[in-house]
């Protein structure tokens, strides 16, 4: 008995240790986790962590110095290219490691192996696009450009450096994200950076209406389809303004009638669609000549709106060596600055969200899959095994199936994954996806040459290696120039080519051709005084080539033209201002038609909270401040509307896409009220009129808003409404914030909406010495235990920036040092 | 005056433990190490000591840090584990850790007073 008690008090606590060394059911070790000195309290940083250092290096000339501001930013000294890439991937790792790694995860479909099964079909979803695919191709390309493939090597060296250094610390030194997912970093290679760029283009290109506007267009008459979704509606201010001439002789492109295939499309994966969510993404970059400054220097901005997440998505920086001396933001992941200025120039960037991703059907000879049908002749498939590695469980092996239009991305097999519908009888459909993202290209380079680029020669040149994402660049010099490019390798398209699904097996669908570099749309030193993006159309009907959007934008453009059209006397707080311009543009042309079949509520006497809400937004100026209710009352008024009149094209099983509020504004003023398409499908015994539908989603917003107003009062003002969540990436709730106190939203100048918004405002203007400021809504440690972490976040919501420091010597970086590395 | 002493040994031993050596657990040993050296009077003593002595070298540890960090980390952690605050998880935490140790403690007594 006493044998018995002795045993059992030395196999508790041992059965105890065991267990809360090892993890149990999804949990982390726990006794490993909670240990107060190599636990998640490792990671509580001190003030010890920013003592001045050195770190010996193995790799031979490598060396240089590192001094980090007073807001963590590292600028970076370095002799040459080699050491200057080798100490970007040190320190990048330094502060952002889990999130390089659990970013080239996601892109390359390698989640599963941390989160296990529930992962699974993301992965596969990644890996049928082409992600692996296409990093690998561009892998293979870079490594015939040795200097570009010197600063890759460079760059991941320095990173492994990092790696290697606290995996000798053992567990204490890992970032708090390895310790809650119990995994360990892995060394980080070329393709690591390349997946991470991948994924860049996958968000920014990752996009198409091709099967819900093939299924449109058999919902729909031929001119309610153009109507509502136009290649070019009326209205738009393009990009390249008026008086550009395309005097080039463009490359043949004859016109073909696109034929609509038939069948319906069914729905695809959900993850299709709501990942990244349309309308979300986009930018806003402008840039002023001397004539509009007060400086008589250009003066440069950029904001890019792209998903807030903590650790944020830029890694700010300053990288100098005797033949370049550059400041901007960075991609952790990649070598160089993205979005930046150097002593001579500035850039920024915007997506063009030209359509560069179409589906072909593809017809197989037999059920081997072996060859498929193309004109007359039959053409090999080739075979890529994909192996998704799954924590807890066992491997899912999926053979994707390559054509010469891309992946089979879905096909009998993929379909079937979905609950089955019962209209729809299955089919074997074989979709190949064709997406210039999967082309291999050099962005790098671009990036690289940019970083020292001096003049507008430069810059095209530098561009020129450009292919995918096709973004607009826009450059200003400190020479004067001002310029903006819409870059990238973009088909050779028919009218209407891709705005459908195609037929793989007819040669006449299939476009091999592109449209050449010098036909791209730029402008250099316009009449007007400026240049500006903002993800609308490119050019206007002039242009001779044929392309189509997935989601240009209609507002801010114009709002932005028209601010740029009257500036005088332009300071860089003149740009700020403009940046946070909270003017909801669509607000004030769609309120004017919404009032216009409104029956008025306070005739029927004032003092109800009908006539409170509708006097709210007529004296409303169209602000999306932060603290009104005004825009919370439009935007319920108008979502509800939207989604009673478009809710024919809502459907579980098609897949449709609604109309964009641009055309939907205008479409309501070119019906008439009693039009079919405004009939609330779900009243079938009665037909609605606009009039009907927007006194009823009226009376619906009033009613949400006085169960909100019930519920707390606050709720009402814009900010809490609209909840700008800044996520961690994990989704960890503790490590992110909500409910972040800003203005603004999508369509908007300041298009802060609920998870996307300006992730890096930077204006620059272009006199000597250069100067700059900028914000990111974040901090430059990805440590959600340093005070680095989320720093600027506040900053960032009332509109603050930073003065950057692009220091021209190490004497002085020294001076502002808040500590220092050392390598060599 | 022997019961005081031996637990601010072992909390000095358990935070030299805890600071040098790479396993969380090294208290366990340590307390069951010192229970038996001590031998104290009975299988009680003997755990309220090992509990304590661990109890204090995790809560002055965390503290020792959380201090430095303005609690930072110990804030997002507790909301994490849906804790009120750092100091709560601090103390649940030292407590379970602390009855591992007073159970090897009281496993040292019984192995020593074992007739």
């Amino acid at each position: 008995m006493r044998y018995f008690k002795i045993f059992l008090l030395f196999l508790i606590p041992v059965a105890l240790i065991f267990i809360l060394d090892t993890g149990i059911a999804g949990l982390p070790p726990l006794g490993k986790l909670m240990d107060p000195v190599r636990g998640f309290m490792a990671n509580a940083e001190t003030e010890q962590a920013f003592s001045d250092v050195e770190v010996p290096v193995i790799k031979p000339n490598v060396g240089g110095s590192v001094y980090f501001d007073e807001r963590l930013v590292p600028h970076i000294f370095a002799e040459d290219d080699q050491s200057l890439y080798f100490m970007q991937g040190y320190v990048t790792a330094k502060y952002r490691l889990w999130q390089m790694d659990i970013q080239s995860r996601a892109a390359g479909g390698r989640l599963s192996e941390i989160f296990g099964d529930r992962f699974v079909a993301y992965d596969l979803e990644q890996r049928r696009m082409g992600m692996v695919y296409a990093a690998e191709r561009n892998v293979e390309l870079w490594k015939a450009d040795s200097a570009l493939f010197g600063c890759l090597t460079s760059y991941a060296d320095g990173v492994n450096a990092y790696i290697d250094e606290i995996l000798n610390d053992g567990y204490e030194e890992l970032p708090i994200e390895f310790k809650l997912l119990n995994y360990k970093p892995e060394p980080w290679t070329v393709l690591n950076s390349a997946l991470l760029l991948q994924y860049m283009s996958s968000t920014l290109t990752g996009y198409d209406d091709d099967m819900e506007y093939s299924n449109l267009r058999k919902l729909l008459s031929k001119e309610d389809f153009e109507l509502l979704f136009p290649d070019r509606p009326a209205g738009i201010d393009p990009i390249i303004p008026k008086e550009k001439t395309y005097d080039f002789a463009a490359v043949s492109n004859d016109t073909l009638q696109q034929a609509i295939r038939g069948g319906y499309f069914r729905k695809v994966l959900e993850i299709f669609e709501t990942e990244h969510g349309r309308n979300q993404v986009g930018s806003n970059n402008w840039a002023i000549d001397s004539s509009k400054s007060k400086s008589g220097k250009p003066i440069l901005a950029n904001d890019p709106h792209l998903q807030l997440n903590l650790p944020s998505l830029w890694f700010e920086i300053q990288l100098q060596t005797p033949n370049s001396n550059c400041y901007g933001v960075s991609l952790p992941g990649a070598p160089a600055i993205v979005i930046g200025y150097n002593e001579h120039i500035a850039w920024g960037v915007t997506n063009a969200g030209i359509d560069v991703r179409d589906w072909y059907t593809v017809e197989f000879q037999d059920d081997t899959e072996t060859n498929y049908k193309f004109g007359k002749k039959w053409l090999p498939t080739e075979k890529r095994v994909e192996t998704i590695v799954v924590r807890d469980g066992d491997p899912v092996i999926d053979t994707v199936l390559y054509t010469q239009f891309g992946p089979i991305v879905y096909n009998d097999e993929m379909i079937n994954r979905e609950p089955d519908a019962t209209p729809f009888k299955k089919q074997r459909v074989h979709l190949a996806m064709r997406w210039a993202a999967l082309e291999p290209g050099e962005p790098i380079k671009t990036f690289y040459l940019l970083n020292r680029a001096t003049d507008f020669n430069d810059y095209r040149h530098a561009i020129s290696y450009f292919n995918c994402p096709a973004q607009n660049f826009v450059f200003a010099a400190q020479d004067g120039d001002i310029a903006i490019t819409q870059q990238g390798r973009l088909p050779l398209k028919k009218q209407d080519q891709g705005r459908f699904i195609l037929d793989g097996s007819n040669p006449d669908d299939y476009y091999t051709g592109f449209i050449p570099y010098d036909h791209n749309p730029y402008i250099l030193n316009p009449e007007r005084g400026f240049v500006s993006s903002a993800n609308q159309h490119g050019t206007d009907e002039t242009y001779p080539y044929y392309y189509t959007g997935f989601d240009f934008e209609f507002y801010r453009n114009r709002i932005i033209n028209r601010s740029l059209e009257k500036t005088q006397d332009a300071t860089i707080e003149t740009m700020q201002q403009l940046q946070q311009n909270n003017f909801n543009l669509h607000a004030n042309e769609a309120l004017p038609v919404m009032f216009g079949h409104l029956s008025e509520p306070c005739k029927k006497g004032t003092g109800n909270s009908a006539c409170e809400v509708y006097t709210a937004l007529q004296e409303w100026k169209f602000m999306n401040d932060p603290d009104i209710e005004a825009p919370t009352y439009f935007q319920v008024w108008w979502d509800t509307l939207y989604q009673m009149l478009w809710d024919e094209m809502r459907d579980s099983v098609i897949a449709y896409v609604q109309p964009n509020i641009y055309n939907t504004v205008n479409a309501m003023q070119v019906w008439p009220v009693d039009y079919a398409l405004y009939d609330v499908k779900a009243t079938t015994d009665q037909k609605e009129t606009l009039d009907d539908i927007i006194e009823l989603s009226f009376l619906a917003m009033v009613q949400i808003v006085d169960s909100l107003r019930k519920e707390d009062k606050s709720l009402l003002t814009w900010y809490k409404h609209k909840n700008t969540q800044i996520m961690h990436l994990s989704q960890i709730p503790a490590f992110s914030k909500t409910g972040v106190h800003t203005g603004g939203y999508r369509n908007i100048v300041n298009a802060t909406s609920e998870r996307n918004g300006p992730s890096w405002r930077m204006i620059v203007e272009l006199t000597e010495p250069v100067q700059a400021v900028g914000v990111y809504p974040g901090g430059q440690s990805g440590n959600p235990g340093s005070k680095y972490y989320d720093n600027f976040i506040d900053s960032w919501a009332t509109g603050k920036y930073y003065i950057l420091h692009m220091y021209s010597n190490e004497e002085e970086a020294a001076k502002d040092a808040k500590f220092s590395i050392r390598f060599n | 005056m022997k019961y005081l002493g031996s637990i601010i040994t072992g909390f000095a031993l358990c935070m030299a433990g805890q600071t040098f050596l790479p396993w969380w657990w090294i208290f366990a040993p340590l307390t069951f190490l010192i229970s038996f050296i001590v031998n104290y009077q009975s299988a009680w003593r003997a755990f309220f000591a090992g509990m304590l002595i661990v109890f204090i070298t995790w809560m002055v540890a965390y503290i020792f840090k959380d201090l430095a960090n303005d609690s930072i980390m110990s804030g997002k952690m507790a909301n994490l584990f849906n804790f009120k605050n750092g100091y709560t998880l601090f103390f649940i935490v030292a407590i379970a850790m602390g009855i591992i140790g007073g159970l090897t403690s009281t496993a040292a007594y019984f192995t020593r007073n074992n007739k």
